[in-house]
């Protein structure tokens, strides 16, 4: 039965041209807007290069300190990262880089013009958090750390720009904000969405004169963000409290808070701030999905108007098929079958759209939709790559918009028309 | 010879805010099995409605129908349809035929709402076999001739070997002579398979070649 519906679905698309076209273009716009959507937050929150450690990765982007005559929030301080690391027992690994305010140039010396770079002055644990793919070179080592060599790894679309290509690049020197690096490594570029592991050159924080700050273990405010991996995220945020606890108790009028930090990694992507304590994630995502539905119902009821005007045209055949035994439940089928062929053209449509689109240039799209991924001041364009763009998820998710877009489009007007007595649909 | 259609007291009256309209009024009916029967009598007599409700397409407002010894009373929506697909074919005066299906499409339609139908496809083609257009199987309906669809219309009406055929007004579209191929493809089907046939018709003499004519005037039969 489903292939007679299939066939008829293909003669109905051939015989109402005009109708199909505009049916399919409308699905495939809402496919390929809501997909954009999709890939967006399915970069953000699943672990996809080089934040494959995704689910077990928190972040503490801010502290407050305040007293009786003074209240300071900001990112965190050097010494800050010592007292983590020596009281989050539950982090199986933490690492800090550095937030930089304002654009990092790189020059050349052979009269290429300056472009901007994002710079990320970091510790070694972050090659561990984010599992880079070195295509040449090594990240810099412990001792290189120790020592504040100014060294740097580089992203291949940055060196493939500099040098010609990956393999030229290391040993070779690149300056940013005028000073020298020496190129020890070159890694696969991941996305920009991903604000804490992009960068296009990632160098020890410690070449940085005053990267310690005051080094005073009572301030916590500097200019550190936090990134850890634990199997127990509560655990780690207990003891972030003790942290507070024991500051606020040995400290008598000040006061210390993380507030609910660290954040999971994909609470921190779908920018929730911190302060907000009263975060529901299960409220945001049912919100969220609301939305999504409102989203849908738009182009829904434009197609279902289309729909309704051509069950008036089919309202014979409903007739026929009702006298030769068809039910209310096996026409409704059909109907939504038949739908669904041409909902799933255009679906197939809309995700070539969304990926030619993304393909071309996602920073221009996502600058469209409003989406803010740049932690700095960056020349750094959205790179998505094809297992990002092609996840089994994105198309799990294309198709059950499809069967949605489906389900609100053509299932009242089939069914106002069902309920139409044989007798008047045959005249 | 077994009863295959009984009404008893059917009644119908249509409603709106303003108007009543009784359109069938205290009908009683016997027919057959086997018999090829035509129903006659001027526009607007309730001869259509009376099929309608013969074919359960139409319930009446009062009285009872009874299909191959089966009551239709009482019976909820699926259970009338699968009625209607195990005894009943209908042929209509503009084929209906669908016209976004192929001519063996078409003729398949009643089977696929047949739970267990096997062989459709070979079905469908001895259907159609039977009334001369084994030939045009994969011609869709707008390529064929006014009689050639109502062929085709009957080939549906019987490839589910349904023992009741309804026809109304089959010939009502059709020029003299493809009239009388129908007419002779609607008796061949009566004699040689022994269905029962009921048909509306304006033409006296169509009514005429058949068994037995019910004259019907203002929804009531006359003898």
């Amino acid at each position: 039965m489903i292939a007679t519906h299939i066939r008829q679905a293909w003669q109905l698309l051939r015989q109402n041209k005009l109708f199909s076209t505009i049916y399919i273009v409308g699905t495939a716009l809402a496919i390929a807007s809501t997909t954009i959507f999709a890939i967006i937050y399915y970069v953000k929150l699943t672990p996809v290069y080089p934040e494959s450690n995704r689910y077990r990765m928190a972040t503490i982007d801010r502290v407050e300190q305040k007293d009786d005559w003074s209240s300071m929030q900001s990112s965190l301080s050097y010494s800050s990262i010592g007292q983590f690391k020596n009281n989050l027992k539950s982090a199986e690994l933490i690492s800090a880089y550095q937030r930089l305010w304002g654009g990092n140039r790189m020059t050349f010396n052979d009269g290429r013009r300056d472009r901007n770079v994002t710079l990320r002055p970091t510790d070694t644990a972050f090659f561990k958090i984010f599992n880079y793919d070195f295509l040449a070179g090594a990240p810099f080592s412990d001792v290189d750390f120790e020592s504040g060599v100014r060294k740097a790894v580089i992203s291949d679309r940055l060196a493939e720009e500099v040098f010609g290509s990956v393999d030229e690049a290391v040993g070779k020197t690149v300056t940013v904000d005028f000073r020298k690096y020496d190129v020890c490594g070159v890694i696969r570029e991941g996305s920009a969405i991903n604000r804490h592991s992009f960068a296009d050159v990632i160098i020890p924080y410690t070449v940085f004169d005053n990267y310690a700050g005051n080094n005073d273990p009572d301030t916590y405010t500097g200019k550190y963000k936090i990134l850890l991996l634990t199997d127990d995220l509560p655990a780690v945020q207990a003891e972030i409290k003790e942290m507070e606890r024991k500051y606020e108790s040995s400290h008598p009028g000040k006061e210390l808070n993380f507030w609910n930090q660290p954040q999971s990694a994909a609470i921190d992507a779908l920018g929730i701030d911190p302060v907000d304590e009263d975060f529901d994630l299960g409220k945001f995502v049912r919100y969220n999905f609301l939305v999504l539905l409102t989203l849908l119902l738009v182009p829904a009821l434009n197609l279902s108007g289309m729909i309704a005007g051509r069950m008036e045209s089919r309202s014979g055949e409903l007739g026929v098929r009702k006298s030769f035994g068809a039910t209310d439940g096996s026409l409704m089928s059909q109907v939504l079958w038949e739908n669904l062929i041409l909902t799933v053209i255009g679906g197939a449509i809309g995700l070539g759209l969304t990926w030619i689109t993304l393909s071309t240039d996602a920073t221009f799209v996502l600058s469209i939709i409003g989406e803010k991924w740049f932690d700095f001041n960056s020349a750094a364009t959205v790179r998505l790559t094809p297992d990002m763009m092609f996840a089994p998820a994105i198309f799990l998710f294309a198709f059950g918009v499809c069967i949605v877009l489906n389900l609100l489009s053509a299932a009242l007007p089939a069914w106002l028309a069902l309920r139409r007595p044989i007798v008047k649909s045959l005249k | 010879m077994s009863t295959i259609i009984k009404l008893t007291d059917v009644s119908k009256i249509y409603r709106t805010k303003t108007i009543e309209t009784q359109a069938l009024d205290s009908v009683n009916l016997d027919i057959n099995t086997g018999e090829f029967v035509s129903i006659m009598g001027p526009s607007g007599c309730g001869k259509s409605t009376l099929l309608n409700i013969i074919g359960l397409l139409d319930k009446p407002t009062t009285g009872t129908v009874e299909l191959c010894g089966r009551t239709a009373e009482g019976l909820k929506d699926k259970a009338l349809a699968r009625l209607r697909n195990e005894t009943l074919g209908f042929v209509f005066q503009s084929f209906h035929l669908i016209p976004t299906l192929s001519v063996l499409d078409n003729v398949t339609v009643p089977l696929i709402y047949r739970p267990g139908s096997r062989n459709n496809r070979k079905l469908a083609l001895e259907a159609l076999d039977k009334v001369g257009l084994s030939h045009r199987v994969h011609h869709m309906p707008s390529q064929l001739s006014g009689g050639q669809a109502q062929r085709v219309a009957i080939a549906r009406a019987i490839v589910g070997n349904p023992s009741i055929v309804l026809a109304d007004e089959p010939c009502g579209n059709l020029d003299s002579k493809m009239s009388g191929e129908i007419m002779d493809l609607l008796h061949s089907l009566n004699r040689e398979d022994g269905r029962t046939i009921v048909m509306v018709t304006h033409n006296e003499d169509q009514a005429r070649a058949t068994d037995r004519i019910i004259h019907f005037f203002d929804g009531r039969r006359v003898e």
